[in-house]
């Protein structure tokens, strides 16, 4: 049953919200997915897709109506397992202000080793190690709100680094920021991935973003509906119209270059991968 | 409006001084002596010695005097009506009278009572102003907490009491600064918050505090969840990472004020 | 007409003063659509409140129709109603128990009589695509997030406003959302013929929608021009931490490679073409309707 390698495995998962009642939804619909190990996860989708029910699953914040969702072999629904869920998979939020809980940066940080009842100067350790993976050490005695969305949201990766997780889910907190911001918060997230091995799990309606990813999930309709590495993914234009969703702009350049006849290999989604194609094409060394 | 945002919150006036380097759980519990203490003086000779203690406190502390009395200005009210009752009802029956004014009767009595209670309040405020001054809102809330923690088993909910305290201060500057967001768009669709009897702008606020409520429920229910995420689940096993430890200062600080109040209390009685 | 001669704003009086607008000059036609960007901190929000009356310029003007904009003046009333600012997540303004109401809030606070706020409500409401039967008496935190902004919106619209500045529409809006809010503020500014003015991040939308770009860094107007022109300077935007529509990106790549293509399309679709012209033209590629 297990993939080797796998870090989370989701089995079938149906969520249904007020089940029972008139308000009844059924947000995420027999969904099979498949965390591996230090992989870097796009989830996309639209509004009401699912994808941030299904996010919420990933560290037990909800428990599947159907289905099983296991981290590290552990089951979410069972409840001695849960802290140590939680520890493995890390989560960051939208919104930047709303999950920052002190008066001073390294303090909130704190707050998980502090919860996970570590002695004070492991925690101390801790606290530095991760401010300084982020890049916001300097940062360690300032107050929150003086700090810009991409700042904030780092602080935030800090303090789930603090825990030493094995994967980071992304539930859209970049869908709030400035370009900026999103570039600062992508940039951290890559890395510790890289040097770290985290398994990171991005969910975002941004398509520039996804197609840094290894492998895309679509949900639509709390379905699956379309999975594999970006290439794959965005090859479709009018699927992808249909799914509610955008090509990210290069792509729909090489779609619309490829169905006026430009042999273009695969569908390129940024400008340098286009454009050196494309000068191949002209039969111009680049 | 932008005044809004750079209020200081609990007028914390960062110094170096000793007395700010104290732990704050000395000076909690030294203000909550000293407020007995002035409570328990009972004419102008152990008040002074009070007065004499406090201002030295207060030079110790390296805030301006100035700021001190500044401090006095929101209860000049107060002190104004507490001076005049006393003034003209505070003698008891007889007693030397100064002068009439219709059926106010000023006495001599009432005068000296009237100077007593005003200076004992004056004292009463800059006394716990000086706490507020000299310790951070952080250190209040970590302070009041491990004082309470032995109380933990009689019901006192110190951990929650003090995460309600942090939360509430890390957010007051965002709330602020929505307020004013909050303010300016009504402001652009013609609301006019300046103008008018109270009525009418209690009514002009409607329209900024139910968006600001609304909001600030749905950052505690996001709040709320974020921390869960993060592994919390309520004070039992929780360590921390600040440590508060007495040093030979506080014992120091903690000889003299007690000191200082058996002095107030001799001079006060003899 | 909004006509803004020799703005030089500054906001200060105390130790947290800080320079958001260092001398900016600028004039916004009647009739078109400006788009406002920058980089974050460079003074977009601040200039913009400036139109309205909400802000007070510590140096220099702003005119708005032919009349000086001085807040706490009376002119100021007329000039809100003129001059319709939508902030950031305009969501988070909401508070009356229907959308009717919520709408109404602006005409009612010009004082009109009741039918008219009526009527303003309604075509409103079918401005931005809500239905006023369905929706008029639903409470706005009933609604989904894309619903509620565009009953603020709406709110801004009741004004009859002959300006209308938005800040950010589209902030946090899924990719549907983006594309249904930029297509009804390009049809305000065609069919209803407002003066519409942008601040965005995102350069494919002002690509989309604008005839004019004013670029702001620190507090100062670093570039204004037709759009074609202004994002033709990729290098000098980069400079400052912005970016250049990524079709555009694509053009000055191959342009860089000494391909012939002209760098001032701006959308997928113009750079599409251009590229098919240009390698149509030579060698290395036959029409083969792969």
């Amino acid at each position: 049953m297990s993939e080797p390698g796998a870090l989370i495995e989701v089995h079938h998962l149906t969520h249904v919200y007020h089940a029972g009642t008139p308000q009844e939804v059924r947000a995420v619909s027999d969904v099979c997915l498949t965390v591996r190990r230090a992989e870097f996860l796009a989830l996309v989708g639209g509004n009401g897709s699912g994808k941030s029910t299904l996010a919420k699953h990933l560290n037990a914040l909800l428990l599947p109506t159907e289905g099983r969702v296991l981290v590290d072999g552990l089951d979410t629904r069972d409840p001695q397992a849960l802290w140590e869920i939680r520890r493995k998979v890390g989560m960051v939020f939208q919104n930047p202000d709303n999950q920052i809980v002190a008066t001073v940066v390294e303090e909130d940080v704190a707050f998980g080793p502090e919860n996970l009842g570590l002695p004070p100067e492991e925690i101390r350790l801790r606290v530095e190690e991760a401010l300084r993976a982020v890049g916001m050490l300097d940062y360690r005695r300032r107050e929150p709100h003086l700090l810009s969305g991409g700042q904030k949201q780092r602080v935030a990766i800090a303090g789930v680094l603090a825990m030493r997780p094995q994967c980071l889910v992304l539930d859209e907190a970049t869908t709030m920021l400035d370009p900026e911001g999103r570039r600062e918060v992508l940039q951290t997230a890559h890395r510790l991935r890289e040097q770290e091995g985290i398994a990171v799990v991005h969910i975002t309606h941004n398509m520039e973003e996804a197609a840094q990813a290894d492998r895309v999930v679509v949900l639509h309709q709390g379905r699956v509906a379309l999975e594999g590495t970006p290439h794959e993914v965005f090859r479709d234009l009018p699927r992808l119209r249909s799914l509610q969703l955008d090509l990210p702009e290069v792509a729909e350049l090489s779609w619309c270059l490829r169905r006026r006849g430009v042999p273009l290999q695969g569908t390129p989604l940024d400008p340098a991968e286009l454009a050196s194609q494309l000068l191949r094409v002209r039969g111009v060394v680049a | 409006m932008e005044l809004l945002r750079s209020l200081t919150i609990g007028q914390y006036v960062p110094r170096a001084s000793p007395v700010h380097r104290l732990d704050p759980r000395t000076k909690i519990l030294a203000t909550t002596v000293l407020l007995a203490v002035v409570f328990l003086a009972r004419d102008f000779r152990g008040l002074g010695v009070f007065g004499a203690f406090v201002a030295v406190a207060v030079a110790l502390s390296q805030i301006p005097a100035g700021f001190v009395l500044r401090g006095l200005r929101p209860v000049w009210f107060l002190l104004l009506l507490t001076l005049l009752l006393q003034v003209f009802f505070g003698g008891s029956s007889g007693g030397t009278v100064l002068w009439k004014l219709g059926p106010l009767v000023a006495t001599r009595e009432g005068v000296v009572q009237g100077l007593f209670v005003t200076a004992r309040l004056v004292l009463l405020v800059v006394s716990t102003s000086l706490l507020t001054y000299t310790t951070s809102p952080v250190e209040l809330a970590d302070g009041m907490e491990r004082l309470l923690a032995p109380f933990r088993r009689v019901g006192v909910p110190a951990h929650e009491l003090a995460m309600m305290m942090t939360i509430a201060l890390r957010f007051i500057p965002t709330l602020v600064e929505e307020t004013e967001k909050i303010m300016k768009a009504q402001m652009a669709r013609g609301a006019e918050l300046d103008t008018g009897g109270p009525l009418r702008r209690a009514r002009a606020l409607v329209p900024i505090l139910v968006p600001l409520f609304v909001s600030a429920f749905r950052r505690a229910e996001e709040l709320a969840l974020a921390m869960e995420a993060r592994g919390y689940r309520g004070g039992e096993g929780r360590t921390r990472m600040k440590q508060l430890r007495y040093r030979v200062q506080d014992a120091v600080a903690g000889a003299v004020v007690v000191g200082a109040s058996l002095l107030v209390l001799w001079v006060d009685r003899t | 007409m909004v006509c803004e001669g020799l703005v030089h704003v500054y906001l200060r009086g105390t130790p947290f003063e800080a320079v958001a607008l260092r001398g900016v000059d600028l004039v916004v036609r009647r009739g078109e659509c400006l788009g406002l960007v920058g980089p974050t901190g460079s003074g977009k929000s601040t200039l913009v409140q400036h139109f309205n009356g909400l802000l007070r310029p510590t140096e220099g003007r702003v005119v708005v129709d032919g009349v000086e904009v001085r807040p706490g003046s009376p002119a100021v009333r007329d000039v809100r109603r003129k001059v319709g600012l939508l902030f950031q997540y305009p969501e988070h303004q909401l508070f009356e128990a229907t959308v009717f109401d919520d709408v109404a809030f602006g005409p009612r606070n010009l004082g009109l009589d009741p039918e008219e706020v009526a009527e303003r409500v309604r075509e409103s409401l079918q401005w931005v695509g809500l239905d006023p039967d369905r929706f008029g008496s639903r409470s706005p935190f009933s609604l989904s997030g894309g619903e509620m902004r565009r009953v603020a919106i709406a709110g801004v619209l009741a004004m009859r406003p002959q300006v209308l500045i938005l800040d950010e529409p589209t902030a946090g809006l899924d990719p549907a959302g983006r594309r249904e809010i930029l297509a009804r503020i390009r049809e305000l500014h065609r069919k209803a013929r407002l003066t519409v003015v942008l601040i965005s991040h995102s350069m494919d939308d002002v690509a989309r929608l604008c005839q004019r770009v004013v670029v702001l860094h620190q507090g100062r107007v670093f570039l204004d021009a037709p759009v074609r022109e202004a994002f033709a300077q990729a290098d000098r935007l980069r400079g400052i931490g912005l970016d250049v529509p990524r079709a555009t990106d694509v053009l000055l790549r191959l342009r860089a490679a000494g391909l012939p293509v002209r760098c001032d399309r701006l959308t997928a679709e113009e750079a599409c073409e251009e590229i098919v012209r240009v390698l149509q033209g030579g060698q290395g590629w036959s029409s083969s309707g792969a």
